[in-house]
């Protein structure tokens, strides 16, 4: 399966590149079908999760702490940024040490259970 | 599709970007560079998390959470990690000082120096104008760093 890495613009800055993956065929990255799935049912929760990105990207960089770790199988490097205060949603990531970071899909899960 | 890299804009993001209120950036800016903050200063002091959580009594879960970039700080908690890394309060909300990692020395000695022949040094030309070379020169430079190149 053929895809870009697209950088974007609006989180961009000189804490840390982020990234999301753009799908042969598609018009929206994945992290776009992320905020548009969960956009009506969890708007303040996408909201959350999109300003804590716009200030990794702007100030602090992807710091280890900023997310769950372990959230995918061993070793494969996913992590999970959730939203603040209640963590009712989670987006997948892999960081790239604090300097970059490469969004996935994610969405509504139980606390309990991993990808 | 190449497989390669690009950048662009995205009107779902800006849209919701422009949701966010000044004071849940304020907020959420806040908290998460207060704990940057804190974290770096554990690491500074060379503890790791087990260490840090006892030494403010509290389980290592506790910190993670602090670390998060989430928490609600109250002051009775900014007191005790603050008592913990021995520094004050304000400290905690001073931006970390950018470092500077590359400092140069060195002396130039020339003999026989020609006028009118520039000379150049590999950091910065600017340095061997500054001192005015002539052609009697036979002196030593004395060390410059970096920092004091007029820019």
């Amino acid at each position: 399966m053929n895809y870009d890495i697209i950088e974007l613009d609006e989180f961009s800055g000189k804490g840390a590149t982020v990234y999301s993956i753009l799908l042969e065929g598609d018009d929206e990255t994945l992290f776009d079908h992320f905020v548009d799935e969960n956009k009506q049912n969890h708007f303040e929760e996408v909201k959350s999760i999109v300003n804590r990105l716009e200030i990794i990207g702007k100030q602090t960089g992807a710091r280890k702490h900023f997310f769950k770790q372990a959230e995918g199988l061993p070793g494969d490097g996913v992590c999970a940024l959730y939203d603040d205060p209640e963590s009712k949603l989670r987006l997948y990531c892999i960081r790239y040490g604090s300097v970059a970071i490469l969004l996935g899909g994610g969405g509504h899960k139980p606390p309990d259970i991993r990808a | 599709m190449n497989n390669t890299t690009k950048r662009r804009k995205s009107q779902i993001i800006s849209e919701l970007l422009n949701e966010i209120t000044p004071v849940e950036k304020m907020q959420a800016s806040t908290k998460m560079t207060l704990a940057a903050r804190i974290d770096d200063l554990i690491l500074t002091r060379g503890y790791g998390k087990s260490e840090f959580a006892e030494k403010v009594n509290k389980n290592p879960s506790e910190i993670t959470k602090w670390l998060s970039g989430t928490q609600n700080f109250t002051i009775d908690t900014l007191s005790e990690i603050a008592v913990a890394l021995e520094i004050s309060i304000a400290e905690l909300f001073v931006p970390k000082e950018i470092q500077v990692v590359n400092e140069v020395h060195f002396v130039l000695n020339l003999q026989n120096a020609q006028p009118g022949v520039p000379y150049y040094t590999p950091f910065n030309e600017r340095l061997v104008e500054r001192f005015n070379i002539n052609a009697n020169a036979n002196k030593k430079i004395r060390p410059v760093s970096v920092s004091e190149i007029p820019a």
